[in-house]
């Protein structure tokens, strides 16, 4: 035991991939994996080695694990009862006997050094349920040590495990002969100052882990097209087997898909003043007309995020386009994302393309700045919610309003066929990019600053993604976008390849705005608090006096009119919780205006003004700034309403509609 | 006859009598413009005297409109971007094939009942001036002739609703069914061939229900028949032993109404009337539509009529 110990906290780290690039991470959590699919089974049998070193000034007594397919073993995990909260999970209503899935660790060996049999700890292992005590949940498993791993100590573990691989859940899992193999493996926890921070799986959150190298052995039927994280550096073919190698160094996750149907495309992204970047598309083959679209929305994507924020650091990336109701789209791994698109989606519909954008963009946001999504996916999903948003605004402008028909009864997964575009409405940056209604719904249902593991599950995007795109849109707006721009890539510069916490945004975004905006982070992130500010009522008639006025040095009685001479009084007021300094406008039917800057700390506001031009309208935040403000329609009031034509054509429209569903009624008779 | 000519005959018909189009138009948009002015006080209410009367008035607002659903109850949640043009027709088309027609709001569904007994009230009075009848049209011929066989009438929708429930149930069934089959099916084309096949087939099924129907209706007319259990049969009966005809004119017209649909998406007016005659102008070409679908439909009664009434057809 001494023997092992000593060598264990001097054993050097295994870096045996680029070992002659610069590590642009500290890679302490590296991956030797060799796993081999048997597509009938469904089926995953593994071995690898980490090797682990322990950056953290605290001995670790334990290593932690991440199981994550178990959360789908039975119906009692805490993801599917979490999942049950949520109204729009997927494969939640019957899971059959080959949905459910297992990760099991056959073994697990302490390996002091090369050519030393190990210590076995497999009987050393438990489950822990540190966030909700849940007994039946085994997605977090705990090996104690022997000895502790001190600071600057390093562990290498070798397991060995078998999985039964889901009928998609949370984007992993099969359907038919296609494969998307995303937390696969048993993962090491991240060890921080204070301890693990080894969550169980949750419905509403993703993922955390440490950067380091990865070398992966991939063995499918030679049949199979293969597609992961990094590059293929390898390929061996035996049996009517083929075993691909990928390697890449400097991420914190790896996933794959396998299935004999993609067509593959390859294309080079090549901007002045970027990187090149060779892009692979796995493509399904009924979506062939849809590839350019793929490989421009991905490449706007690297150049929009690349000219704002920082280059894109590896020089490829591979675009998968899962099969349909595979259920594996929108997601981002590594140097690896999945799309998703059907097979009619019309240009202008902003589909595949928002996908596209959005997932590429995390290899940004989730991918080099590597937040912890348990406890603040904010700081990814919103941001690139955000990213997302502003480049498909300056690509593509504002999309048109898509609906899809042919959504049978009694199928709930057999839906939206066939989509109708109305191009004549458009759906902007503010409603499509950043969501506000779906954040509307669930303004107040938590504090952004709460851990995204203890969001409710039915509303927590709403503040993951929403609200955080709609806070970032207005900084945008009342800081300018340049400020907001160096922000940003300030943060991405300094917390590439790190575990940035909220206050290390909060503290780049002071530093660099010169501001304290501490005020601002308070309201949105610190709170749950809803912004609505309107205006009230607004009056604007002849200046009329009646009373007592000093006249002569006297109070004397005086009752005047005058048509020369308007008095306007308009109360703003502030129906939201929050807090916002808003510019307030009363714009006077002579063009002229007045301009008031109030700092929406009070209730109400009254404006009282004379002058010879009757007030035409008043509006709070007419520039728009605040994009929370969850009602905008009432922050704006004419003097005399305009409302009676719009009413009257929108209602026409609907008494069309609702005299073809008579008709439709009458269909029965 | 033909069913080409039977449906020329039909329309010849309908055409002779305009005032019976133009009264049961009528009957349309009085049903519908209570709603239609609730609707518009809602719409009006929603926007107050806010700056965002003009994007209203310009086109469409999605951010107002998000505002106006969060907010809106009952008959409010059914204004929908969709309503623009022939989205608003898609809408019901799919309701109707989907048997969601009767889960709508319970305001909805309950004129939209009055609606069809209304319709079975005036149906007598329409087969009666398609009989091969001339002359002018009277109101009164109308409420006679459907008052005498209002409840026969309203006793086939009851024995035609249960088979129309019997086929949606089917189709729950059937499309359940094809979600099972196709769990691990990995191309949408192949899915989408299944789905539109299974639609295709529950569309024939109410049609064909719906065009048994009719004829039982014509022949409850024209025979005098009480008993509605034989009139359904005789109705079925009548479609299968002239099947050709009576198929051929039946989806010939059903046929000519998706033309219809067609010309109506290329020139229905968009969300972009400013001024009170262009919303005029889009209100009227849109009744328009709904004034040449109720030809068509009426057509089908009409050219049934004078298939059934013709030498060759075999009674």
């Amino acid at each position: 035991m001494t023997r092992f110990s000593s060598l264990l906290w001097f054993l050097p780290i295994l870096v045996p991939i680029e070992a002659v690039a610069q590590p642009l991470s500290l890679r302490n959590a590296n991956y030797r994996i060799e796993v081999e699919l048997d597509p009938e089974a469904k089926t995953l049998t593994g071995r690898e080695t980490i090797t682990w070193k322990n950056l953290q000034p605290i001995a670790a007594a334990d290593l932690r694990f991440h199981l994550y397919w178990n959360a789908w073993l039975n119906n009692r995990s805490t993801w599917l009862q979490e999942a049950r909260l949520r109204t729009t999970g997927r494969n939640l209503e019957d899971p059959r006997e080959g949905d459910w899935s297992s990760s099991e660790v056959e073994s697990i060996r302490l390996i002091p050094d090369v050519g030393v049999p190990g210590i076995d700890l497999t009987s050393r292992t438990r489950f822990e349920a540190p966030d909700d005590g849940n007994p039946e949940d085994r997605t977090l498993m705990v090996v104690s040590l022997p000895e502790p791993v001190p600071p600057e100590g390093a562990a290498q573990v070798e397991l060995t495990w078998k999985a039964k691989i889901p009928r998609t859940f949370a984007r992993t899992g099969y359907r038919g002969n296609f494969f998307f193999l995303a937390q696969w493996f048993p993962k090491l926890a991240v060890l921080e100052a204070s301890g693990w921070n080894a969550h169980q799986f949750h419905a509403g959150t993703e993922f955390y882990s440490d950067y380091g190298d990865y070398d992966v052995s991939l063995t499918v039927p030679s049949a199979y097209v293969v597609g992961a994280t990094g590059r293929e550096t390898d390929r061996k073919e035996a049996s009517g087997k083929t075993t691909y190698r990928y390697q890449q160094s400097d991420v914190h996750d790896f996933a794959w898909t396998a299935s004999p149907d993609y067509l593959v495309f390859e294309e080079r992204f090549e901007v002045s003043g970027l990187p090149p970047v060779d892009m692979r598309l796995l493509l399904q083959p009924e979506h062939l007309e849809q590839k350019d679209r793929h490989f421009h929305a991905t490449a706007k994507a690297l150049e929009n995020y690349g000219k704002w924020y920082g280059p894109y650091p590896y020089d490829h990336v591979t675009v998968v386009d899962p099969a349909y109701g595979s259920g594996a789209g929108g997601m981002e791994y590594p140097t690896f994302f999945t799309a998703g698109t059907r097979l009619l989606n019309p240009e202008g519909g902003g589909s595949p393309e928002g996908v596209t954008v959005h997932e590429c963009g995390h290899q940004f946001w989730y991918g080099i700045v590597g937040n912890n999504e348990f406890e603040h996916a904010w700081l990814d999903e919103g941001f690139n919610t955000f990213s997302t948003a502003r480049t498909m605004d300056v690509t593509y402008g504002p999309r048109s309003y898509v609906k899809r028909y042919l959504n049978p009864r009694g199928a709930e997964r057999l839906s939206g066929f066939l989509p109708l575009l109305f191009d004549d409405i458009e759906v902007d940056r503010v409603i499509g990019g950043d969501r506000l209604d779906g954040y509307r719904e669930d303004a107040t249902w938590d504090a952004q600053s709460t851990p995204t593991y203890k969001y409710f599950p039915a509303t927590g995007g709403a503040h993951s993604y929403n609200k955080t795109s709609l806070w970032l849109h207005t900084l945008e707006r009342y800081l300018g976008w340049d400020m907001l721009q160096r922000t940003l890539s300030t943060f991405f510069a300094r917390y590439q390849f790190k575990h940035p916490r909220p206050e290390d945004f909060f503290a780049v975004a002071n530093e660099v705005s010169g501001q304290d905006l501490t005020w601002f982070f308070d309201q949105v992130h610190r709170s749950s608090n809803d912004f609505d500010y309107a205006i009230d009522s607004v009056t604007s008639e002849p200046s009329k006096f009646k009373g007592f006025a000093e006249k002569s040095g006297e109070l004397v009685h005086r009752e005047e009119e005058r048509n020369d001479l308007y008095r306007t009084e308009v109360v703003a007021r502030r129906l939201g919780a929050a807090t916002f300094p808003v510019e307030v406008v009363l714009l006077f039917e002579d063009g002229t205006e007045k301009h008031d800057l109030w700092d929406g700390k009070d209730r109400w506001k009254l404006y009282v003004e004379e002058g010879s031009s009757k007030l035409r309208y008043a509006a709070v935040d007419p520039s728009r700034k605040l994009l929370l403000d969850l009602y905008y329609t009432n922050n704006s009031k004419l003097v005399e309403s305009q409302s009676k034509l719009p009413a009257r054509k929108w209602a026409s429209k609907w008494m069309i509609w609702f005299q073809d569903l008579l008709a439709t009624f009458a269909f029965f008779v | 006859m033909s069913s080409l000519k039977a449906a020329f005959s039909g329309f010849g018909r309908v055409l002779a009598s305009p005032s019976l189009v133009l009264f049961l138009w009528l009957v349309s948009v009085l049903v519908a413009i209570p709603l239609a002015v609730a609707m518009a006080g809602s719409i009006e209410e929603s926007i107050g005297s806010s700056l965002v009367h003009q994007n209203l008035r310009d086109g469409f607002d999605m951010g107002w409109y998000g505002e106006f659903d969060a907010r809106a109850k009952g008959v409010e949640k059914t204004l929908s971007p969709s309503l623009v043009g022939a989205g608003a027709f898609f809408d019901n088309i799919e309701a109707w094939l989907n048997g969601r027609l009767f889960e709508m709001l319970p305001a909805l569904v309950a004129l939209g009942v009055v609606y069809a007994l209304l319709w079975g009230l005036f149906l007598g009075g329409i087969l009666h001036r398609y009989a091969d009848r001339r002359g002018l049209f009277r109101l009164s011929e109308l409420f006679s002739q459907g008052g005498e066989f209002f409840f026969r009438f309203v006793r086939l929708a009851v024995l035609s609703g249960f088979l129309y429930y019997l086929v949606y149930r089917f189709a729950g069934w059937l499309f359940g069914r094809i979600e099972d089959a196709t769990r691990d099916v990995t191309v949408e084309k192949t899915v989408l061939g299944y789905v539109v096949a299974a639609a295709l087939l529950v569309a024939l099924l109410l049609t064909f229900i719906h065009m048994a129907f009719d004829y039982a209706k014509i022949a409850t007319y024209k025979e005098n028949r009480r008993s509605m259990i034989l009139a359904a049969i005789k109705g079925f009966r009548l479609v299968l032993g002239n099947l050709g005809r009576t198929t051929f004119l039946y989806y010939g017209l059903g046929f000519f109404g998706l033309v219809l649909l067609g010309a109506y998406y290329v020139v229905a007016p968009g969300p972009g009337q400013a001024s009170v005659p262009s919303v005029v102008f889009a209100f009227l070409v849109g009744q328009a539509y709904l004034v040449a679908k109720l030809m068509l439909r009426l057509t089908f009664y009409a050219g049934q009529m004078a298939l059934y009434e013709s030498s060759g057809f075999n009674r």
